[in-house]
């Protein structure tokens, strides 16, 4: 929609589409920039939670009788006492999937309420059963470990592929078993079995993993007479102030939700916790600005996990290499709760479909409680198990058929002629799905480019005597952006400096929206891009919004943002052409051509104009914008890759990697790159590393940052990226998300280059991590 | 996550540290030196000490004395000059092993003495010290001064024949002698990670360039280094071409214990690579140096 | 307890109170109001707090306030003022997108300026240098161009050295009481405290030049397998010591790393050796 798109007139040029500088890291590189932890260093009261030490138990009694006598303590406060003054946490008003999709799905879900504190009983290691609150942190965690909890043991669910048995015991006790969440997704015929069709079975395993962020997260409540400003570490400011009000009954008048800068999101930080209540209350209780800090410990126990999952698939091939059919039954653990209702099990589900011509699918995917961490969305969300497990099984029919596993995703892949490409399913948003994109062949093939063959036969010319060059790769689809019951706020502001201000409810944390939105809103009104000043996450500015998660910031508070700013100029005009009393006032680059020669009225002189001329002083022009995407607009792309595997360590080195993908123009290439190879880091961490891991009572094992193991420096390289543009006709900018492309595609390019390099061992990666443990077994397996 | 109460002494001489050590023989005391290993167990409050005694000032730790045969270091000397000049020369093993702690500002803080008083099984310098056959210097007041070798110091995870009430000063280390080859391998999941597994090797030469001593020790395969040694005697009196490593190296993994769970399988798997590796290392360098001397 | 200290940060004297167990970062940060110095794990692993003390790199998690007293410490703030090629860094670090959310910033910045010291950089030596900082966001690609960048334009920027921190260590070529004579029987006669003489030269286990082997002796093998009880107790008793002593809001914590070592395997030196013979 390139009528959409800021015109450029003569020497103007637009920002959208350069990478401009960010505007918004020079308090990020000097120190200055403030996250949660630096609001009020050293002051104000802080808190420290008592959590379980047993993944299922009931509680027999809390006793904080030392703890409250302790140095320091202010406040020791239970379950059963804030019980009386506060609701338990419901699920967020956006988690209610539209009825077309309940029907197609024949979904089932169980929502949850998650108590503040444990009352009762305590259902996972970590769960916060009391606070307390001291002048500092040291003193309250002192506090805390003299809280004595008396816990009545109980056998827990630990086991995914033993939890929907008969014999398993049962989270939640009001249901019958331990399904939170089955839906079913069905198209076509399958077919019956012939001699003539390769069929691949397989059982995949995708391990639990933790959406780290270097920053965890935090909450700082300061109350303010009848209001309470709460700062956190959030990726979704307006659900934590509707989730907040709803359980301490506040009327959200009276709240006001802000980020400070939010050191990483990638999903954890877009669910909200009950911390986010029990702060701000106790603040509140106490009349007294109260810091919660998580510290790594939480954040590996008590921050939303992801993944963990089981499938068991079939893949169907005709001899000629066309896909017939597909099927999945899988399993996802969710943990305790079920934060999001459908969310990742139905993201796995619709993402199944592939990049592919597939006539006939058959997926049912069941959410399973158990007594873990709660598991939600992180940066994929259900996205990148769907790759693995297809991609997987392509690979392996590729091996059957004796072809070249590229060469039989190019006999599939869809192409010109089927696109735009209708699923004949709805999407969550309950719209039926259409992948608005243009050739995914020609992705394919890019990508190949990335990573050429000559390359990769290189590396194996080179490679040691104990080491296996493999080369893989990973086609992937992304949803982004849900509609339309979704929307954004955007407020833009016309100062009298003849600056503009622009505020948006997104809670950004690190993807550059102050920068990226400045650049649409500077296009917008053509005016400079210092000139224009971004705020985001703050409730108090827009009157709604949700969050930045699922690769929607840019384009629905993006859109939104455009929308406002056009309000701003078409307002201006109007009342400057009221102000001189002539209609021939036009907008111009830098601000408004008025009547005589040469006469340019800059957009400062034109808000000094119309404020000392009757329009409001300060800001002079006042305009919001709401605007939801009609449905979801789809990014495509394709992970190529080459490693090396040692045969006697079983440890993989990631040589090359190349990205190439079909999205729409970028706002700031700077930024969509960076959202990529960032993605690819954590890829790469999941492919290899990075494993939640539990012993059979639920005990956490990897708690702490020895123990879950993210990719350092020296793990990641070079990576190389393709875009391929073509633009979205689903929302003024033209864009698509991009923020969850680099992580989708990684376990599965990486596994088939690892199933590439140890051929000569029959190796066929059916799980991830590929921990040098696991490809160890899978060689000397090999060897017998 | 913050450290539990704790009294911090800082005494100015090893003396009054001793003092310090022999006056609080009621509390539970822990030296801290570089603190690498240490804090982040007291962050966790997995070790809660009531007196924590910083030897951070006692800079007559910090020595290196170099004799025609043996070297002996300080204990505060840091893991960062164990990598650079003149100890990279003098001992090429250790220097080589250092290099594999931690990273950057680890090494920088982390000080000899503190990791082997520390004993962690999977740590490099222990292993090291085994290898080298160093003697560790252990003083205390109340019993003035003994040497323990390394072989006998380390008892098992995180314990060692330090009394309650001794420091440990220093360590004393044979010199290798000229034409010596080493090799040191370790396996981790990320670089500057604990070991997997690790091993290190060295080979001296006798007459006519035979093998004249050979000594193999295991890291992280067991509660404490492993000194396999034994394994290797075969290659004394060959030449190191002639000598089948791998066939060494699986028979010196082939000595340890049958493995308990599939953690200690696997750590078998990384040993009997780095075994084998290490020893091929010495060896290429053993022979590196012969050739050097033109022999 | 509490101790006031001295010491100097980013250049200017500072003296504070602090409790014993108090970290370098939390008095930096809550003390001294220097909160661009970010704590990620307080573990020691991902790098965040890393600050210059005496001019070379330290985690602030990992040093007690205490033991930072007298020190010369430099943080994010500092960073400017610290070295010539401060600057320059934080420029790379704009140009290059080193950076998204910012939180690891400060500390990749404080261990690239050390890096920026050195002679030669080339990419592999970045990345191993800076290994031990954790970046979730970028995939570190912009922070190891970025201080190629400046090490290209600038040359090795050398920090002060303060307190000799980065001097080589001085060598005493006089032979130490026990250099040259080590696990000699006289040496440790000389060396061994009263009660404490040892009468047999310790067996270091290396295999002397002229033998090559021990001598079989039974009595000492079977000291030994006295010794491997004592070990599996003593292993035993530490590993009850462990779970008495971690005490982290009374949660059992089991770093996989801790755990492996908890059992028992092998007793005293070379007993499982001798075992087979």
């Amino acid at each position: 929609m390139a009528e959409h798109r800021s015109a450029p007139a003569g020497q103007e040029q637009p920002y959208v589409g350069r990478g401009v500088e960010r505007n918004d890291i020079g308090s990020l590189l000097d120190g200055s920039g403030a996250f949660v932890a630096d609001l009020l260093p050293g002051a104000g009261l802080h808190a420290a939670f008592v959590r379980s030490s047993v993944a299922s138990a009931w509680l027999r009694g809390v006793d904080v009788s030392a703890a409250a006598t302790m140095p320091g303590v202010v406040r020791v406060l239970t379950g059963a006492e804030l019980a009386r003054h506060v609701q338990p946490m419901r699920p967020p008003a956006n988690s209610t999937s539209q009825d077309r999709f309940r029907t197609f799905y024949d979904l089932v879900s169980h929502p949850r309420s998650v108590p503040c504190l444990a009352v009762d009983e305590v259902r996972y290691v970590g769960e916060p059963i009391a606070v307390v609150v001291a002048t500092d942190r040291y003193l309250a965690e002192d506090a805390a470990h003299a809280v004595v909890v008396d816990y009545a043991a109980r056998e827990a669910v630990t086991d995914l592929s033993r939890a929907l048995t008969a014999e398993s015991p049962v989270v939640h006790r009001d249901l019958a078993d331990n399904t939170a969440v089955r839906l079913c997704l069905a198209k076509g015929e399958l077919p019956q079995d012939g001699h003539d069709l390769v069929v691949i079975e397989e059982e995949f395993r995708v391990a639990r993993q933790a959406g780290l962020s270097m920053e965890g997260r935090g909450v700082l409540a300061v109350p303010d007479g009848e209001r309470i400003t709460v700062w956190s570490s959030t990726q979704v400011p307006f659900i934590v102030r509707q989730l907040l009000c709803a359980a301490t009954g506040w009327d959200p008048q009276t709240v006001r939700v802000r980020t400070p800068e939010v050191g990483g999101g990638f999903g954890p930080k877009a669910s909200v916790y009950v911390e986010e209540i029990v702060v701000p209350w106790l603040a509140r209780e106490l009349g007294e600005p109260v810091t919660w800090i998580e510290d790594r410990y939480e954040n590996l126990t008590t921050a939303t996990q992801a993944r963990d999952n089981i499938h068991r698939t079939r893949l169907v091939v005709d001899r000629d290499g066309r896909f017939v059919s597909w099927e999945d039954d899988y399993l996802v653990d969710l943990g305790v709760h079920n934060l999001w209702m459908v969310g990742v099990v139905g993201n796995t589900a619709m993402h199944l479909l592939g990049a592919y011509r597939i006539p006939n699918v058959r997926v049912t995917g069941t959410g399973v409680f158990s007594n873990k961490t709660p598991t939600s969305q992180y940066r994929g969300a259900g996205r990148p198990e769907a790759s693995f497990v297809l991609e997987r099984s392509i690979d392996l029919a590729a091996e059957q058929l004796g072809i070249q596993p590229a060469k039989l995703r190019e006999l599939n892949i869809l192409g010109p002629d089927d696109l735009p490409h209708a699923q004949g399913v709805p999407y969550r948003d309950g719209v039926d799905i259409v992948y608005d994109g243009k050739d995914y062949g020609r992705v394919l093939e890019t990508a190949l480019d990335l990573v050429p063959e000559r390359e990769v036969a290189a590396l194996r010319a080179e490679a040691a005597e104990h080491e296996r060059v493999g080369f893989g790769v990973g086609v992937y689809m992304e949803a982004t952006a849900r509609g339309p019951a979704e929307p954004e706020s955007a407020r833009v502001c016309l100062r009298r400096d003849g600056r503009l201000a622009v505020a948006t409810g997104t809670g950004p944390s690190g993807q550059a929206h102050k920068t990226v939105f400045a650049q649409i809103a500077a296009d917008t009104a053509r005016m400079a891009y210092d000139d224009v000043l971004v705020t985001t996450g703050d409730t108090d500015l827009v009157p709604q919004g949700l969050g930045s998660f699922a690769s929607r910031g840019a384009v629905v508070a993006g859109s939104a943002v455009r929308y406002a700013t056009e309000q701003v100029v078409a307002a201006t005009l109007d009342a400057l052409r009221h102000a001189l009393g002539h209609d021939a006032v036009e907008h111009v680059a830098g601000g408004f051509s008025a009547p005589g020669p040469d006469r340019v009225l800059t957009w400062a002189a034109a808000a000094e104009l119309l404020a000392t001329g009757g329009l409001a002083a300060d800001p002079v022009v006042d305009q919001v914008h709401t605007y939801a995407p009609p449905t979801v607009t789809w990014t495509m792309g394709v992970h190529a890759v080459a490693v090396a595997v040692d045969t006697e360590t079983g440890q993989v080195r990631v040589l090359r990697y190349g990205v190439a993908h079909e999205t729409g123009p970028s706002i700031n290439p700077r930024v969509v790159d960076g959202q990529i190879r960032g993605g690819v880091a954590q890829g790469i961490g999941g492919a290899l590393l990075e494993q939640v891991q539990h012993d059979s009572a639920g005990q956490p094992l990897s708690a702490t940052l020895a123990d879950y193991l993210v990719p350092e420096t020296s793990d990641v390289p070079d990576i190389r990226l393709a875009h391929l543009d073509e633009p979205s006709r689903l929302n003024p900018l033209g864009i698509k998300g991009v923020g969850e492309s680099g992580i989708i595609a990684s376990s599965a390019a990486i596994a088939g280059a690892v199933d590439d390099a140890l051929a000569e061992f029959g190796v066929h990666v059916t799980r991830t991590p590929m921990t040098s443990d696991y490809l160890l077994e899978l060689i000397e397996e090999g060897r017998r | 996550m913050k450290p539990g109460p704790v009294t911090l002494r800082r005494p100015a001489s090893v003396e009054e540290c001793l003092d310090v050590l022999r006056s609080e023989r009621e509390a539970v005391v822990k030296v801290i030196s570089g603190g690498q290993s240490l804090m982040p167990l007291l962050a966790l409050r997995m070790a809660n000490p009531d007196v924590l005694v910083d030897i951070g000032r006692l800079d007559e730790l910090i020595h290196l004395e170099v004799g025609p045969e043996a070297v002996t270091i300080g204990a505060r000397v840091r893991h960062h000059q164990l990598t650079e000049e003149p100890l990279r020369s003098l001992l090429p093993v250790l220097a080589e092993a250092a290099g594999h702690i931690g990273h950057t500002a680890i090494r920088n803080r982390g000080t000899i003495g503190g990791s082997l008083a520390h004993a962690d099984p999977a740590a490099e310098l222990p292993a090291v010290m085994v290898l080298l056959g160093a003697e560790i210097e252990c003083r205390s007041a109340s019993a003035g001064t003994r040497l323990v070798p390394a072989a006998e110091f380390f008892t098992g995870p995180y314990l060692t024949t330090l009394a309650d009430d001794e420091l440990l000063t220093a360590v004393h280390v044979r010199r290798p002698g000229s034409g010596t080859g080493h090799g040191f391998v370790e396996f981790s999941p990320r670089h500057g990670d604990y070991a997997r597994a690790g091993a290190l090797a060295t080979l001296s030469p006798g007459p006519g360039s035979r093998i004249a001593a050979a000594r193999l020790v295991l890291f992280a395969v067991a509660n404490r280094p492993v000194d396999v040694s034994e394994h290797v005697e075969v290659a004394v009196g060959a030449r190191p071409e002639e000598c089948d490593w791998a066939s060494i190296a699986q028979a010196a993994v082939a000595s340890l214990p049958a493995p308990i769970d599939t953690d200690r399988a696997n750590r078998y798997r990384l040993a009997l690579a780095a075994a084998r590796r290490a020893l091929r290392h010495a060896a290429d360098r053993f022979a590196a140096t012969r050739g050097h001397h033109g022999q | 307890m509490d101790s006031e200290i001295s010491l100097r940060v980013n250049g200017a004297p500072e003296r504070v109170a602090v409790p014993d167990r108090m970290t370098l970062a939390d008095a930096l940060r809550d003390r001294l109001g220097r909160t661009g110095t970010k704590l990620g794990c307080e573990q020691g692993v991902c790098g965040a707090c890393t600050v210059l003390v005496d001019g070379a790199t330290a985690r602030s998690c990992l040093v007690l306030a205490g033991q930072a007293a007298g020190a010369d410490v430099v943080t994010v703030e500092g960073l400017a003022d610290a070295s010539p090629a401060g600057r320059a860094l934080q420029a790379a670090f704009a140009r290059n997108d080193a950076l998204q959310c910012g939180f690891c910033t400060p500390g990749f910045l404080v261990a690239a300026l050390e890096l920026l010291a050195e002679e030669q950089l080339d990419e592999a030596r970045v990345r191993d240098g800076l290994s031990g900082n954790l970046c979730r966001c970028t995939g570190y690609g912009g922070i190891v161009r970025a201080v190629l960048e400046v090490h290209e334009r600038l040359g090795p920027v050398p920090l002060p050295d303060i307190a000799g921190a980065r001097s080589p260590l001085a060598v005493s070529e006089q032979a130490s009481p026990v250099a040259g004579v080590v696990s000699r029987s006289a040496a440790n006669r000389v060396r061994t405290g009263a009660g404490q003489e040892q009468t047999e030269p310790p067996d270091t286990g290396r295999p002397s030049t002229d033998a090559g082997r021990r001598p079989t002796d039974p009595g000492r093998a079977l000291a030994r397998s006295g010794a491997a009880v004592a070990a599996v107790v003593a292993c035993y008793v530490a590993w009850r010591w462990w779970r008495s002593r971690r005490r982290l809001r009374d949660v059992p914590l089991h770093p996989p790393h801790v755990l492996w070592v908890c059992v028992p395997t092998v007793p005293p030196a070379q007993s499982s050796i001798e075992r087979r013979r």
